[in-house]
């Protein structure tokens, strides 16, 4: 599981923040003293950061520079400023985003998971029970070698319930993913790409792999 | 300096001149001076009077002619004393030096004020990033509860777009300020016209949603094929704020019990470089009369007096954004069947 750790100074903010992260999948830690961010940052070896600008004792400016010189860990910088310069020089000391707040909180775990994404780790190819998915060649693979070839929506949507397995997924999430790649359906266009993506697993062996939840969304175990 | 008016204005002395000039020759004639050397002292006198009266006349009009014309070409005109010189005659730096005096007591003057107001701004935009916390604080707890929960409750639904309702008038105050001064806050750079769209889609998606009406991206027939190659020099930020102004009023004035849709799209100006920006729905439309006022401060035509919540705001401060920005913005609409609202980017760079 990563582990992202919150320093965030406002306590109604960070723990929500704890809530969010922890129901979305990942190990949510946070801080309560702000007299030493970055030692406690470097001790504590996080897989990302989620960091405040307005922090008592020492900005997130200044933390960030300070923690750049010994990690190179993904760094989210998040503020209520939208002030242009303080964006450039956080992104100048080398944070990895930016967002401001009030922020959509789906935006922000997409955001995370972008990053996560860049980094690697997801590899390019997974197997899932019989079926090999392959996400740079947009294709799945069945158990005797026949290759089907998903449109670049249904290679989204497999890929948002393959990464988020044993959870259940809103439409609405998918639709915010699907978005967010640029590809601006509405809720008829996705209803006919899930049973068209439902179709070729199907015919691949795994046709149950995405369960529906009637009213909450789907599920791939 | 009109000659005519400066004889008019020293007659007495003129009158006191002729006086004593009667006077001297009447006194000559007593005395029986040869005519001769009267006729010269006579004529000696008026030279000698008409020098000094054209002496006079000439050093003043430099001066005064100066400052009248002056006052006069300049648009800022209190700034006027910084293009003269000091007159040599009295009078005139009698006059110099007042001016001087009055403008800078003008000066301290306007001076509080603009103190005052700046720290006015100052305050206002601390005030917008602390309120912010708060409401920061109860986005992220409504959406824990829906998604702890699991239900996607009409509750929730009004919470959510209150609380965005909130956040929307905030951001407005923020960037009135911003538009009142503008030197301050805004970072210039090259923006794909794809991006634009991409965010206002993202930050209003749930709004549009929330409120029923359907979010279409991107135009089906016509408009930009590639709005990824075309880049526009822009503030990203202030850009977005003035799309969602757009959005905004488009959920405002959608027509009820009606399927609705909001359309964000880019197009293409034929024969120039402009792309224009464009946010369309199918609401309530705007009445011809009204069309040209929409953009005036505190306006808010027919359709605002129907509902309350119009404060005639936005649109004028998307205006004064878009001028500050060198876009211009442009308003197209039918009562009772469209609305588009758009935004001119000049000169964009197709790649």
């Amino acid at each position: 599981m990563k582990k992202i750790f919150i320093i965030e100074d406002e306590p109604g903010i960070r723990d929500e923040l704890v809530i969010l992260l922890s129901s979305s999948g990942y190990e949510a830690l946070c801080l309560e003293e702000f007299e030493n961010v970055s030692s406690a940052i470097l001790s504590c070896a996080p897989d990302m950061v989620l960091l405040d600008i307005n922090l008592p004792f020492k900005n997130g400016k200044d933390v960030l520079k300070e923690l750049r010189q010994k990690s190179d860990v993904p760094v989210i910088m998040v503020t209520s400023s939208d002030a242009e310069r303080d964006e450039l020089i956080s992104i100048g000391y080398g944070a990895d985003d930016y967002i401001t707040k009030p922020y959509n909180p789906t935006l922000l775990l997409l955001r995370i998971g972008n990053i996560f994404k860049r980094l690697g780790g997801n590899s390019d190819e997974v197997q899932y029970r019989d079926l090999k998915i392959d996400f740079r060649r947009s294709v799945i693979v069945d158990r005797c070698g026949n290759e089907t070839v998903l449109s670049k929506n249904e290679m989204l949507i497999l890929s948002y319930m393959y990464h988020h397995r044993g959870n259940i997924v809103s439409r609405d999430d998918l639709m915010t993913d699907l978005w967010n790649n640029s590809e601006y359906l509405n809720d008829n266009a996705l209803t006919v790409n899930i049973s068209r993506l439902r179709g070729k697993l199907s015919e691949a062996g795994v046709g149950d792999a995405i369960e529906t939840r009637k009213g909450q969304g789907y599920l791939m175990q | 300096m009109s000659f005519g008016k400066y004889i008019k204005d020293k007659i007495i002395n003129i009158l006191i001149a002729v006086l004593l000039l009667a006077a001297v020759v009447g006194i000559l004639l007593i005395f029986r001076l040869n005519p001769v050397a009267l006729c010269l002292v006579a004529g000696l006198m008026v030279i000698a009077f008409v020098a000094s009266f054209l002496y006079d006349y000439f050093r003043k009009k430099g001066f005064y002619d100066s400052l009248a014309k002056n006052v006069e070409r300049m648009d800022k005109a209190y700034l006027v004393l910084e293009t003269l010189q000091e007159p040599a005659f009295y009078e005139g730096k009698l006059i110099y030096d007042t001016l001087y005096d009055i403008d800078k007591s003008m000066a301290d003057n306007v001076g509080i004020y603009k103190k005052q107001s700046k720290e006015f701004a100052e305050y206002i935009e601390m005030w917008i990033h602390e309120v912010k916390l708060p409401l920061s604080a109860i986005s992220l707890k409504l959406h824990n509860l829906v998604k702890l929960r699991n239900e996607y409750t009409d509750e929730y639904k009004k919470l959510l777009a209150e609380t965005r309702r909130i956040e929307e008038y905030v951001n407005q105050v923020l960037y009135f300020v911003r538009s009142e001064n503008a030197e301050k806050d805004y970072h210039i750079s090259s923006v794909a016209v794809s991006d634009i769209i991409h965010d206002a889609a993202m930050t209003y998606r749930d709004t549009v949603r929330d409120n029923g009406i359907e979010f279409v991206i991107g135009k089906d027939e016509a408009g930009i094929e590639n709005p990824e190659n075309v880049f526009v020099n822009t503030d990203r930020k202030w850009l977005l704020f003035i799309m969602g102004q757009f959005i905004s009023n488009s959920i405002k004035y959608r027509k009820s019990g009606e399927d609705s849709f909001i359309r964000v799209y880019a197009d293409k100006k034929d024969g120039s470089r402009d792309v224009l920006l464009c946010v369309e729905d199918n609401g309530l439309g705007i009445p011809t009369a009204d069309q040209t006022r929409i953009f005036e401060k505190s306006f808010t035509g027919s359709n605002g007096k129907l509902r309350t919540g119009s404060t005639g705001m936005g649109l004028y401060i998307v205006k004064e954004l878009c001028e500050k920005l060198g876009h211009e913005i442009n308003v197209d609409s039918r009562e009772g069947e469209f609305t588009r609202l758009s935004v001119t980017l000049q000169n964009c760079n197709i790649k």
